[in-house]
């Protein structure tokens, strides 16, 4: 499985994943229609480049009443959205917990980042490199997992 | 509401019951009464029954009219962040009866569990220490720069 690591120490905040991504995948120079987003941080000057993180119990499948978000068995393209079935409700949009889905207003339509099949642009055109496509068994999630609730412990709802 | 109309002038000659080209006019007679009903599904609008009746009871006008009629009204949910409408509370009902929890009501730009974690992360790391660029030994202007 790939996963699109981003480092916020290295993220300088130019979007240009963000151009490249809505370049590639809508045809227009609009990044309101990429499928990357760029939180930014402005307290502990960081940028946080983000895209669909393949939920393992994905909130967006729960909440499409037509069923048309499934998760595949494939090493690249993990969650797909079937867009013979969606019928464009955006309840998977409300219920992204990381904003990561986004939606077409001109098809009427959600899109979320597939990795472009496994070579994904917005990587190339990292100019200070803090995108990188790596293989999700080279991260030790174990230790990510304990370090992350150990820093969200206080902030939880 | 605009929709088939037939006002008090019909005397019940079934004129466009017999000259409806969709059969979308019914007459039944029953007991004291003759029932006139119209099939909206049917209706090809063609206007024949409007033209035919003698009695000019057909007020089909209602149906040419390039008007809206309201079907529904429902309480908006604003983001908490930047105050846009993003759904109903109907909407969000759903939401949460799907998700099986409750959660604030913001937009996809301002969904801020991720933030939140980052920025706890990095702030507890290592908080950047903003020093002002301005000497306290010598006052400074309006604008916050020094003198």
């Amino acid at each position: 499985m790939k996963i699109l690591i981003s480092d916020p120490n290295k993220c300088n905040g130019c979007r240009m994943c963000r151009t490249a991504c809505a370049i590639r995948k809508a045809g227009v120079c609009n990044p309101e229609k990429s499928r990357i987003q760029v939180i930014q941080m402005d307290e502990c000057d960081r940028y946080l480049p983000l895209v669909c993180q393949n939920c393992e119990d994905a909130p967006c499948i729960a909440a499409c009443p037509k069923e048309a978000i499934s998760r595949m068995d494939d090493p690249v393209l993990q969650t797909v959205i079937d867009y013979n079935k969606c019928v464009g409700c955006k309840m998977c949009l409300n219920a992204c917990s990381f904003g990561a889905i986004g939606f077409d207003e001109d098809r009427g339509r959600p899109f979320k980042c597939d990795l472009c099949g496994g070579d994904p642009l917005c990587v190339h055109f990292c100019e200070p490199g803090a995108l990188t496509l790596k293989d999700s068994a080279m991260i030790q999630y174990d230790q990510a997992r304990t370090s992350a609730l150990r820093r969200t412990v206080g902030i939880r709802r | 509401m605009r929709y088939f109309q037939v006002n008090d002038q019909c005397n019940g000659c079934l004129a466009c019951v017999q000259n409806c080209p969709a059969n979308a006019l019914r007459a039944e007679d029953s007991d004291a009464n003759r029932v006139l009903s119209h099939n909206m599904a049917r209706c090809a609008r063609c206007g024949n029954c409007y033209r035919i009746c003698p009695q000019k009871a057909i007020e089909f006008q209602f149906m040419l009219e390039n008007g809206w009629d309201e079907v529904k009204s429902l309480e908006l949910v604003y983001c908490s962040v930047c105050g846009v409408p993003i759904y109903t509370v109907d909407y969000r009902r759903t939401l949460s009866e799907k998700l099986g929890k409750e959660s604030e009501p913001t937009c996809s730009k301002h969904r801020d569990e991720v933030t939140r974690a980052a920025k706890a992360h990095f702030l507890k790391k290592k908080s950047p220490e903003i020093k002002p660029d301005i000497r306290s030994d010598i006052g400074s202007d309006m604008r916050g720069g020094a003198i």
